[in-house]
């Protein structure tokens, strides 16, 4: 239970990096996104992302457009903006260097690990 | 078979069977409450929805109906609504109050309202913002008004049941506690599992510590966490008894509350009803106003009475009060208290002025140098003391068709008259909303002291005519005494004006008026002086018995007086003195000079409890005080006699030589004989019933009332006034 928790908070930190970064490569609707951190082992439940998405758009980081789809209803995509851009430079900048430096801390004995999942966050363990 | 719906979710038309329904919607609202206080609220509902949709409808496959199993695995894909994170600070509480997290579709999704304390906004504790949130008020100073006033209004008794809030009701710790505490109405738990919960909460954080030291100590700390751990399971045990014990108590003031609010109601029905009649000529108000006010302080008690029955049933038995009920009783409320507070200054100003009516009282039958003053006691309190029913006569209210009878304070005050003469005013004082209205009120009370005979008499009592209102009406009489004479006041005024009658004291003792009732007392240059107490300190000669008639021989002077024992005087230069002989016979003493003279400088004082007889042959003679049943004055010689005394019933007086008897007084029968010179001057001693005869030249002057028996023979002269039948008598009778 406590472990369980401990790792939702570490996830929950770098969310909106992930996000940003989802999107930051393509335009994409939620569910895209949803596969793609679902399959990184990133979230657990998919309500987690939506309140995300809501307040990044609200902060200006992100825009949307109203797309038709096949399948259903029109879809929300969502792309990045100029300011979202800059954010997630300065957000992942400084991931790399929370990286090395828990790295650093925790992982001495066994730096080759740390070598090879660079991208991706401890939790995912 | 079950009832299926239409809806759209998210713009996906669904078919949704009615349970998979209930569960979805009961699921949204949750989510709705977890986003209530985000900006987009709207947009993450909207966005969920449609993913919900789209997963439902992805996992239909072939089917057309939307059944429950569908709707859980969506919902358990999206996850709870605390598993959300993010935008609240809740995520930390919701893990340790695993109770209020979303897990059954049963009524604990709908946490709607609950009493909180708003510890925020708290003053004290926060139970008036609390409670101003409850009812949705959006500004607690008018709880906290009514609280404040509620204190005021029951002398304090409301305070218990702010400090009862303050135990029962938990303050919003959480943002979900916060929303509650406005929320939409909802059940509440009873006070047994409200304060049980307090302490569980308590008790369970106890717990926690406990656990949390174990879990992160080594191996060797392992021992003390342990004992930790187990302590706090008694503690929390511990504080469970507490609480249920608490809970009983509480529940028991509750009880206690709303009793004695609703017996003050119908102690203060049971007061309106025999006080109905007397209301009207006290109150400040006109007859409407009045039954309006009385209505207006019912609804002060009752509300508060009712609202707590309120509470205290919904805490209990989960009750629910209608929301325009309470909305009601609250308006109901703050209504009656503006209009309590704007009537009050009406009612204040009705007697925030003073006037005064004075009147002189006629003395011109006045003669003597004694003036009198008696209450009159009107039967206030005793004629009326056995009637069977509710009254208030025995505190001296009578209620009759002609209006309300009232004992007044009655104030008597007597100074030294600016000339010769004796001056009474009466005052009448009033309150009222102008001075002219208080001086109308003055003059409306039924109120007069009459002079007769030789004695005022004051009324004890007024009357207020029905329809007239009673503002504080309140009497004073006002006495000028000229210098040198006299006044008394009977026994009975004393009950009636009391200490005022001290005004004119100087520092001896004796002439505290209040504390010699029945005495006379002379004007002076330094206010009254007892003119006939006991002045004679240990000097006197005291004797061991009493002594009832008095024989005076000689050329002395004498006042005899009455006293609680006996006691003589003699005051003088000791040669005169010595010549004073004392006798003592049976009853009777006699003081003699033996045939000598003392020249005038010897005075003798007597007190005696009681007095039966004189005879003196020569001298002045003053007797004060006395009210005996019956009396015999022999005079002879050149005595002269001042008697101020009453005598109930068998008054005998014999005159002759040169003797004169002056007399003040009551009594009901007189017989007198006078012979030689002897005057008699009784026009001021009130009698029934006298006889008289009269020989050689002596002269009386009476005053009956019934009958008068004379014989005049000689040069003898008879006069009775007063009224009475005056017959004269045989001569052969005598």
């Amino acid at each position: 239970m406590d472990i369980e928790n401990a790792k939702a908070q570490m996830r929950k930190g770098v969310l909106e990096l992930c996000i940003l970064a989802i999107i930051e490569e393509d335009e994409v609707y939620p569910s895209d996104i949803i596969s793609r951190l679902k399959s990184n082992d990133l979230i657990v439940v998919e309500g987690t992302l939506y309140p995300l998405l809501t307040r990044l758009k609200n902060d200006g980081l992100l825009d949307y457009t109203w797309r038709e789809s096949n399948s259903g209803p029109p879809r929300k995509y969502f792309k990045i903006t100029e300011l979202g851009r800059q954010f997630l430079e300065a957000l992942s900048d400084s991931w790399q260097q929370l990286v090395h430096s828990v790295g650093q801390t925790i992982n001495k004995p066994q730096a080759s690990r740390k070598t090879r999942k660079t991208e991706q966050p401890p939790a995912a363990e | 078979m079950n009832k299926i719906l239409n809806i759209n979710l998210g713009g996906y038309a669904l078919t949704i069977d009615d349970d998979a329904y209930e569960y979805l919607s009961s699921y949204l609202e949750s989510i709705r409450k977890r986003f209530r206080e985000s900006e987009g609220r709207d947009e993450i509902i909207g966005d969920i929805e449609g993913r919900l949709g789209e997963v439902i409808t992805g996992s239909m496959g072939s089917r057309t109906i939307v059944m429950l199993p569908d709707v859980e695995a969506a919902v358990a894909l999206m996850g709870k609504p605390e598993d959300f994170g993010g935008e609240e600070a809740a995520s930390t509480t919701s893990s340790s109050q695993s109770g209020s997290s979303w897990k059954s579709k049963s009524s604990s999704i709908k946490t709607g309202k609950r009493l909180f304390r708003d510890e925020e906004d708290a003053v004290v504790a926060g139970v008036c913002s609390g409670l101003a949130a409850y009812f949705g008020m959006n500004d607690p100073l008018w709880m906290r008004l009514i609280f404040v006033l509620l204190g005021f209004a029951s002398f304090g008794f409301w305070a218990p049941a702010y400090v009862l809030m303050w135990i029962l009701v938990p303050p919003a710790k959480t943002a979900v506690d916060r929303l509650a505490m406005r929320g939409e109405p909802a059940n509440m738990d009873n006070i047994a599992r409200e304060v049980e919960d307090g302490f569980d909460r308590i008790g369970k954080k106890v717990n926690d510590m406990g656990t949390q030291a174990k879990k992160n100590s080594s191996n060797a700390q392992q021992v003390v966490s342990t004992g930790v751990t187990a302590i706090g399971q008694i503690f929390g045990f511990t504080l469970r008894f507490i609480a249920k014990f608490a809970a009983l108590i509480a529940i028991l003031i509750g009880i206690a509350l709303v009793l004695g609010l609703g017996a003050g109601w119908i102690g203060s029905i049971m007061a309106l009803m025999v006080g109905a009649p007397y209301v009207e000529y006290f109150s400040p108000y006109s007859s409407g106003w009045t039954w309006f006010a009385i209505v207006n302080i019912f609804f002060l008690l009752a509300i508060p009475a009712v609202g707590l029955i309120l509470f205290f049933s919904r805490l209990l038995f989960k009750t629910r009060t209608p929301g325009w009920v309470t909305g009601t009783l609250t308006t109901l409320f703050i209504l009656s208290i503006i209009a309590a507070f704007s009537m009050l200054p009406f009612g204040i100003k009705e007697y925030s002025q003073t006037g005064t009516v004075s009147k002189e009282i006629d003395l011109s039958s006045f003669r003597t140098d004694t003036m009198r003053v008696e209450a009159i006691e009107d039967l206030l309190g005793q004629r009326y003391h056995n009637v069977n029913e509710f009254n208030f006569d025995d505190d001296g209210v009578h209620l009759s068709d002609e209006g309300l009878q009232m004992r007044c304070p009655l104030e008597i005050r007597v100074f030294p008259s600016k000339d010769d003469q004796y001056h009474v005013t009466q005052i009448i004082k009033s309150q009222g909303s102008s001075s002219l209205s208080a001086q109308e009120n003055a003059d409306r009370v039924a109120y007069s002291a009459v002079f007769a005979g030789n004695t005022l008499q004051v009324p004890t009592s007024y009357t207020v005519a029905k329809g007239e209102k009673w503002r504080g009406q309140r009497i004073r009489i006002n006495i000028e005494v000229p210098k040198g004479k006299f006044i008394t006041f009977k026994e009975n005024i004393h009950e009636y004006a009391g200490a005022d009658l001290d005004e004119y004291d100087d520092e001896n003792d004796n002439n505290y008026i209040s504390r010699r009732p029945g005495k006379i007392f002379r004007m002076g240059t330094r206010g009254l002086v007892c003119a006939d107490c006991p002045n004679m300190g240990d000097k006197g000669y005291r004797s061991d018995r009493n002594y009832e008639r008095f024989i005076l021989e000689g050329d002395f002077e004498t006042e005899i007086r009455k006293g609680d024992d006996f006691r003589v005087e003699i005051e003088g230069p000791q040669e005169e003195k010595d010549k004073i002989q004392k006798i003592q016979t049976g009853e009777k003493i006699t003081f003699t000079t033996g045939g000598k003279s003392t020249n005038g400088r010897v005075k003798i004082f007597i007190q005696t409890p009681t007095f039966t007889s004189l005879n003196a042959d020569s001298g002045n003679i003053t007797i004060r005080g006395f009210d005996e049943g019956l009396a015999n004055i022999t005079a002879s010689g050149n005595a002269k006699i001042k008697g101020y005394l009453d005598v109930s019933q068998d008054f005998k007086l014999a005159l002759s030589g040169k003797a004169s008897v002056e007399l003040t007084g009551n009594g009901d029968d007189m017989e007198v004989s006078l012979s030689d010179d002897a005057v008699l001057e009784a026009t001021n001693w009130t009698a029934d019933r006298v006889e008289v005869s009269a020989a050689d030249n002596a002269k009386a002057r009476l005053f009956a009332r019934e009958d008068a028996l004379v014989l005049s023979t000689g040069q003898s002269s008879v006069r009775v006034d007063g009224g009475a039948n005056v017959r004269k008598k045989e001569k052969e009778e005598n």
